[in-house]
């Protein structure tokens, strides 16, 4: 199944595009495809979007649609067509 | 309260006629006092709109002098005045543009010794602060003491706001649980993108502050201004949030 990934801020700077078109076995929660992009992308995208433990950063917000979901959740899964969307901490300057 | 004078009834007269703000919206500005950090790109904007919309009373915090680099967002900021005090500039305009505003200047930043002070001065914040530890000490008062709080910030091309109406929406706390680690307090960005959303949250500060329309709660705007693309997130409470995790109402609606 397809799923489409949207960066935004410095994850997209990172990713280099503004958004991908990704490969996945079936619905998994938003935190394994986090996963999975970093592990697509260099190593800076990898550090932006996971922490030493290779978990999600909890300061990194993720989509699913319009609604955020947080990294935990892991009853949500995202399925065959629908689109997340990564967003980086920004600030005020 | 002063009663609206006869002087401002005239230089207001344009905003007065919008729908649902009027003569009343334009007495609770006057009446209101607004915190302002920084006073960069996003809050010199913020605070010169608020300033012309005939807002009572701003509190300006903001340390350092003018520097070149500020110049290019920094629209309280000139020239002529730079290697002088950011807060003293930024009065100076502000006066200019309004001279009945009453400025509290404070050559500081935010920080967790001065946030309780300077929240309890004023009735609502605008946070267009670079660090999040000074964003995390204003959203902690702002909880703690109840009062609203716009979020504006902001990155290349895009930028994102929010407001936080405390007990009602998620707090800065619930939407970044942790000092980011990849942030930097300086990153590209143009004055038109700190302009925009600047002006934003302006508006989103009057409308809270008077009753108008409809503000961001709990919803988080974002956009990029490469493709003007412009979209509506809605953000989640964090019940175990250590800030505002034991206030909230469970609503997702204003009650401003």
């Amino acid at each position: 199944m397809q799923v489409t990934v949207e960066y935004a801020a410095q994850i997209k700077r990172a990713a280099g595009v503004a958004r991908d078109v990704i490969e996945l076995d079936g619905p998994c929660p938003v935190a394994e495809i986090a996963r999975q992009v970093a592990a697509q992308g260099d190593e800076s995208l990898a550090e932006i979007l996971l922490d030493e433990n290779g978990q999600p950063r909890p300061s990194i917000l993720v989509f699913l649609g319009d609604l955020q979901l947080r990294w935990d959740d892991t009853t949500t899964r995202v399925q065959d067509g629908q689109t997340i969307t990564l967003l980086s901490p920004v600030s005020g300057g | 309260m002063a009663p609206l004078t006869d002087h401002e009834k005239a230089v207001y007269e344009w905003q007065m006629w919008v729908p649902g703000f009027g003569e009343e919206g334009q007495q609770a500005l006057k009446d209101a006092s607004v915190l302002v950090s920084r006073i960069g790109g996003l809050g010199s904007v913020v605070a010169y709109q608020l300033a012309a919309a005939g807002i009572g009373r701003l509190v300006i915090a903001h340390a350092g002098d003018i520097k070149p680099s500020d110049l290019n967002r920094q629209l309280l900021m000139t020239h002529d005045r730079l290697g002088t005090p950011r807060v003293e500039s930024a009065t100076q305009r502000l006066k200019e543009l309004n001279p009945r505003l009453e400025v509290l200047a404070v050559p500081e930043n935010v920080s967790e010794e001065n946030a309780q002070r300077l929240v309890g001065e004023v009735d609502l914040v605008v946070d267009c602060a670079p660090l999040f530890l000074e964003r995390f000490a204003m959203n902690r008062q702002c909880v703690e003491q109840g009062k609203p709080m716009v979020d504006c910030a902001m990155y290349d091309c895009e930028f994102q706001i929010t407001t936080i109406l405390p007990g009602q929406t998620p707090c800065l706390a619930c939407v970044y649980p942790e000092d980011p680690p990849a942030w930097r307090r300086e990153f590209p960005v143009f004055g038109a993108v700190s302009g925009a959303v600047a002006c934003l949250g302006a508006m989103e500060a009057i409308k809270v502050l008077s009753g108008l329309g409809d503000p961001l709660c709990g919803t988080l705007l974002t956009c990029d201004l490469r493709d003007m693309t412009f979209q509506r997130r809605q953000l989640v409470v964090r019940d175990e949030c250590p800030v505002c995790g034991t206030s909230h109402k469970a609503s997702s609606t204003c009650a401003t």
